[in-house]
């Protein structure tokens, strides 16, 4: 069974198509990730699921049961941290937490341990009768995630958790949902951070204008989209002979010289450096510094997606 | 829902925008109409009226004049403030010099061939007692003219009637022909229905707690809302357990007005707290629903709806005579000319709830105002139903 | 002029408040001071009339005489003998006087004044408006007085009479007359009571309003950017100023049109240089909620606060001008309260200006500056604390800091 069953979900704003129908299954115990450019719809998928919006087309099944707006038994299990910080100002931190968490235990002694564990959880035990006016980006961030997570969901949503947060509170956070993974909690996470992604995700999804366009795990991303290193090698004089030859590589899908650096962009293979090194050296041509990364993410993502820029 | 009412209540309690409105407006307006009431009541009775008298003669009829002067100027309940000149022209300058004074005189009275004549400044007055006062004066002189004319007559048929004690006492004493009577036990003063009006004015405004409860409580008006939308909590629940809460912040804050005006303020509601707190309850209900139903109005932001609130509240109160003594009369005009406008006008609803207080002994009319402020209260709780129960958007 | 045109802007995306607080409560002075009818100064002395309404059980002479007596100073109204119609009639207020003649009234009284004891009393009920029933009731005691003497007079007169003769008498009336003092502009001065409420709605509207634009343009993270940019904070300031005085003198100049549309027999009656100076009087006192608004914003204070601060400051200062009870029967104490605050400087200035000739003098004009002085004191007082505030916040924690850090509610 899986904890998300999302199939043909149609939403339309006005005459913009913002999901277009889309499909998303995530299984239980997996961080899944969704990824996608601003405006792809990725928050109004969230919305949709938590049935905070109205859709005009498909099914959306949680737990292996229809979801409904008033299916209160499906939204005590799910958490969610939304991508704006959603807290009382005239309340403080441990009655913010206290607040939300009530609305999914009403038992007062275990709400009290519940909201006791989520200030531990979050780091804000120094913090807990501040109002959140006095705290800083970060740790509002923390207290917006302390609020959706007080009660222990067996599904948590976390939206762009991370925006606007220092690398050690974005560490603490990462770290803290992994936790949450290894307790058996089902994640969704959207973040623009790919690297963050990378790191914690089991599985990954693309989006873009309302549809899926790719899925799978890191590794099997990157061999759809057939990206392998990319390699770049500082030569004083190149042959333009040689940069054909190093192009026309089976490897090999550009490779461009501007006078200082050689730069390669290569396919998925197994030697890649080798073979460019080998015809470098055919041309009597001796590298300097020599780079090759492997493909990361983002490559992925921007291969997907398109370079260009989003409106 | 106990716990949203709880943190419902503590977040409102916090908000300064919220207490300010709820607690500060009616402990300030208070405060002001204490300082300017208080003194008020003391002088509740008619003030005597300064009027110039010319100095009548010798005759019989300039003493018989002289002696009503002083009988009217005398004693406790006086009537008249005289100050008496030579001249009639000296009593006219003296009425013109201080015409435009904070003293004015509201003009003279001279015996003009034995007969009482008054020269009257004609009057302006904004208080609904307009040529009141002269009005008074003339009536008096009537009166005494009626006398003398009496007294002409019966001296002329039958002489020896004045020698009579019990006509002369007929004659020239003052009559005690009447006692006020009161319709109900233990009537407030006068100036409580100021306080009533003020309770209801304040009431009304507190319509913005509601409204601002239930702006935080929808998911398509801040980040806030939707996350509380998607939250395990029943959204009936949720819901009245808002409102309850700022129901009771506003019911509470006017309760505190109310023992402020009792206890700093000496205002006597002449044992009927318990009913005026009733009525303070269905206004703040009404009040609450209003505000409930002002945010029902889509696309608009929370401040405009503020300003929404305001100008309704101020109108109604306005059509209800809750302004000071002018707008009593514009009230009464109203309700004369469109006796409809009273029904679907609350403040009109709240006052007169008050004022059954205040006139009748009998809870009937108290209990109709109020079932028509339950039905008000209802009827925009419905009116703002449908948004209120609303989960889901089509936009957030 | 970039922050003047933004804050207009901003102003035009927030209509609903000047559409709301000054274009609406405007009518609120209207509708009341259109609905006073004022005695014409006429030549002729006009009595006050009151409502009022007997119950007579007795239906003798006397009491019949009563009604005859009541109805030459009083419309009658039908009251039903029961006690609940008694105090509807009251809490209503649809009688002034209500008369309860008790059965046997008349020859109780007969006996009494024949005797020469005291009369037996009668029930009444006045209202709240209490002074005219007390008129009311002076012309049933003068009539009861008249019957008392005759019969004391006359034993062998009836009673009917003895009313005959009564009401005779009181029909003989004392000559009022209507000294011509100068009371005859009735028309100015109900502009005058309209200019006298204004002060209510356009101390709260331009509080308001000025407080909207002040705390959008102040926002923590917009108004950052304003004052880290080359613009000088005298220029910054002296632009937000311009701004906040086009939209007062928008509720001014709405404020004075519409009165001067709505009672244009005032405008006739009065000269030009009087309906200019009462202008000019109502823009000086418009400056003091300019103010007072600009703090509000200075001091971020939420558009809620402004509202309540508006409000409640309109409130008390209408109140201390007179404009919800006439001053006049306040104490002495209030009335020095009161001439501390605007509004009694601005009605004096109004109440001056009103009556002003074509070719004032110098004489004539001197007391309306000092009242328009006075106003503007007030001004300068606010103003300096507000842009003290101003000073001080560029240099505090809600300029920038952690406040900063976005919110959403």
């Amino acid at each position: 069974m899986n904890i998300v069953d999302v199939k043909n979900l149609v939403k339309r704003y006005g005459t913009t198509l913002a999901l277009d129908h889309f499909n998303m299954e995530i299984a239980p115990g997996e961080v899944f990730g969704l990824l996608g450019p601003n405006g792809s719809g990725k928050t109004t998928a969230i919305n949709c699921i938590l049935q905070l919006l109205t859709y005009d087309k498909g099914s959306i099944e949680l737990f292996g049961e229809k979801m409904s707006p008033t299916r209160y038994d499906l939204k005590r299990c799910i958490g969610v941290v939304p991508q704006n910080v959603a807290v009382f100002e005239e309340l403080t931190v441990r009655e913010n937490i206290d607040y939300f968490c009530g609305l999914y235990i009403s038992d007062a002694a275990e709400r009290r341990a519940c909201v006791n564990d989520a200030i531990e959880f979050v780091g804000l035990q120094d913090y807990v009768k501040h109002r959140p006016k006095k705290l800083s980006g970060g740790l509002l961030r923390r207290l917006n995630i302390a609020c959706g997570i007080a009660h222990k969901p067996e599904l948590a949503f976390f939206d762009e958790p991370t925006v606007a947060v220092d690398p050690q509170s974005r560490a603490s956070i990462l770290q803290g949902i992994t936790a949450m993974s290894e307790r058996g909690t089902t994640v969704v996470y959207t973040s623009h951070y790919m690297e963050e992604v990378e790191e914690i995700c089991s599985r990954i999804m693309i989006m873009d204008k309302g549809r899926t366009l790719a899925i799978g795990t890191n590794a099997q991303l990157k061999i759809m989209t057939g990206i392998g290193e990319r390699i770049e090698v500082d030569v004083l004089e190149l042959p333009e002979a040689a940069r054909a030859k190093v192009q026309g590589l089976d490897c090999v899908q550009s490779a461009d010289y501007d006078g200082h650096v050689l730069r390669i962009t290569c396919g998925n293979g197994q030697h890649n450096v080798s073979d460019v090194l080998g015809i470098l050296r055919t041309f009597d041509v001796t590298p300097g510094r020599i780079w090759a990364e492997p493909p990361t993410l983002n490559d992925v993502f921007l291969e997907i997606t398109g370079r260009d820029l989003r409106d | 829902m106990w716990n949203t009412f709880k943190y419902t209540l503590l977040w409102l309690v916090r908000s300064p925008g919220i207490m300010v409105w709820s607690l500060l407006f009616p402990l300030v307006l208070t405060s002001v109409f204490i300082a300017m009431f208080g003194p008020l009541d003391d002088m509740a009775q008619l003030e005597p009226m300064r009027v110039v008298v010319v100095e009548p003669d010798d005759s019989v009829e300039g003493q018989a004049f002289k002696a009503f002067i002083d009988a009217t100027s005398e004693g406790d309940d006086l009537l008249l403030d005289p100050t008496f000149v030579a001249t009639a022209d000296e009593a006219a300058d003296l009425v013109r010099k201080n015409a435009d004074t904070d003293d004015p005189y509201i003009g003279y009275v001279t015996l003009e061939q034995g007969k009482p004549h008054a020269y009257v400044v004609g009057e302006i007055s904004m208080g609904g007692l307009e040529n009141l006062k002269c009005s008074i004066l003339a009536l008096m002189l009537d009166e005494y003219t009626a006398r003398a004319y009496l007294a002409e007559e019966l001296v002329s048929a039958d002489p020896a009637a004045l020698a009579d004690p019990t006509v002369m006492k007929a004659l020239f004493e003052p009559m005690e022909a009447t006692v006020q009577m009161q319709v109900t036990e233990g009537q407030p003063k006068e100036s409580t229905r100021f306080y009533f009006a003020l309770l209801g004015m304040a009431a009304l405004f507190g319509g913005g707690v509601g409204l601002a409860a239930c702006q935080r409580l929808k998911g398509n008006t801040s980040a806030l809302g939707a996350r509380r939308t998607i939250g395990a909590t029943s959204h009936a629940r949720a819901v009245a357990a808002t409102l309850a809460a700022s129901w009771l912040l506003s019911f509470a804050c006017l309760a505190v007005a109310f023992a402020y005006m009792e206890i700093a303020g000496g205002v006597s509601f002449a044992g009927h707290e318990g009913a005026c707190l009733v009525v303070v309850a269905a206004a703040s209900l009404v009040a609450t629903a209003l505000g409930c139903a002002l945010s029902a109005i889509p696309h608009l932001p929370e401040e405009g709806k503020n300003g929404i609130l305001t100008g309704v509240v101020c109108f109604a109160s306005l059509f209800a005579g809750l302004y000071g003594q002018p707008t009593m009369e514009l009230a009464d005009t109203i309700s004369a000319t469109f006796p409809a406008a009273d029904i679907i006008n609350p403040a009109t609803q709240i006052s007169q709830a008050f004022y059954s207080i205040m006139y009748y002994d009998t809870a009937g009319p108290l209990a109709e105002h109020l079932g028509i402020l339950c039905v008000m209260a209802i009827l925009l709780f419905l009116v703002s139903a449908s948004s209120l129960r609303r989960q889901r958007y089509a936009s957030v | 002029m970039r922050v003047f045109k933004c804050a207009l802007r901003v102003m035009r995306a927030h209509l609903i408040f000047p559409l709301v607080y000054i274009v609406g409560l405007s009518f609120m002075g209207l509708f009341m001071a259109m609905s006073f009818s004022f005695g014409q100064a006429d030549e002729q002395f006009q009595p006050a009339r009151g409502e009022y309404a007997v119950v007579d059980r007795d239906a003798s002479a006397v009491s019949q005489g009563m009604i005859d007596a009541l109805s030459a100073v009083g419309d009658k109204v039908e009251v039903a003998d029961d006690r609940r119609a008694f105090q509807d009639a009251v809490a209503k207020g649809a009688v002034d006087y209500l008369l309860v003649v008790p059965e046997g009234y008349g020859d109780a009284f007969a006996a009494a004044a024949r005797e020469g004891t005291d009369a037996p009393s009668l029930d009444v009920v006045f209202s709240y408006y209490s002074a005219e029933g007390a008129y009311l009731d002076e012309a049933v005691g003068s009539y009861l007085s008249a019957v008392r003497t005759i019969l004391a007079a006359h034993p062998t007169a009836t009673l009917e009479e003895a009313v005959d003769d009564a009401l005779d008498a009181v029909g003989h009336t004392a000559q009022t007359t209507i000294l011509t003092t100068d009371a005859g502009m009735t028309e100015a001065d109900r502009f005058l009571f309209y200019l006298q409420w204004s002060t209510y709605t356009l101390f709260a509207g331009i509080t308001v309003c000025i407080g909207v634009l002040t705390a959008t343009m102040g926002r923590t993270d917009v108004r950052r950017r304003s004052l880290t940019s080359p613009l000088p904070f005298i220029s910054y300031n002296l632009q937000m100023g311009l701004a906040c005085l086009v939209v007062t003198a928008f509720a001014w100049l709405w404020t004075f049109a519409i009165g001067a549309i709505a009672f244009p027999q005032a405008m006739t009656s009065m000269t030009v240089a009087g309906v200019t100076w009462c202008a000019l009087s109502m823009f000086a006192f418009c400056l003091i909620p300019l103010a007072i608004g600009f703090l509000l914003g200075q001091l971020s204070a939420s558009i809620t606060v402004s509202n309540a601060v508006g409000n409640i400051c309109g409130m008390v200062i209408s109140f201390l001008g007179g404009a919800w009870v006439p001053l006049d029967i306040m104490s002495p104490a209030v009335l020095q309260v009161a001439q501390l605050m605007p509004g009694y400087w601005y009605n004096k200035a109004c109440g001056l200006a009103a009556h002003l000739n074509s070719v004032p003098t110098l004489d004539a004009i001197v007391p309306i500056l000092q009242s328009m002085g006075v106003l503007l004191l007030f001004t300068a007082v606010v103003l300096v604390i507000a842009l003290l505030v101003a000073r001080m916040r560029t240099q505090t924690s809600t300029a920038g800091g952690n406040a900063a850090a976005h919110t959403a509610l």
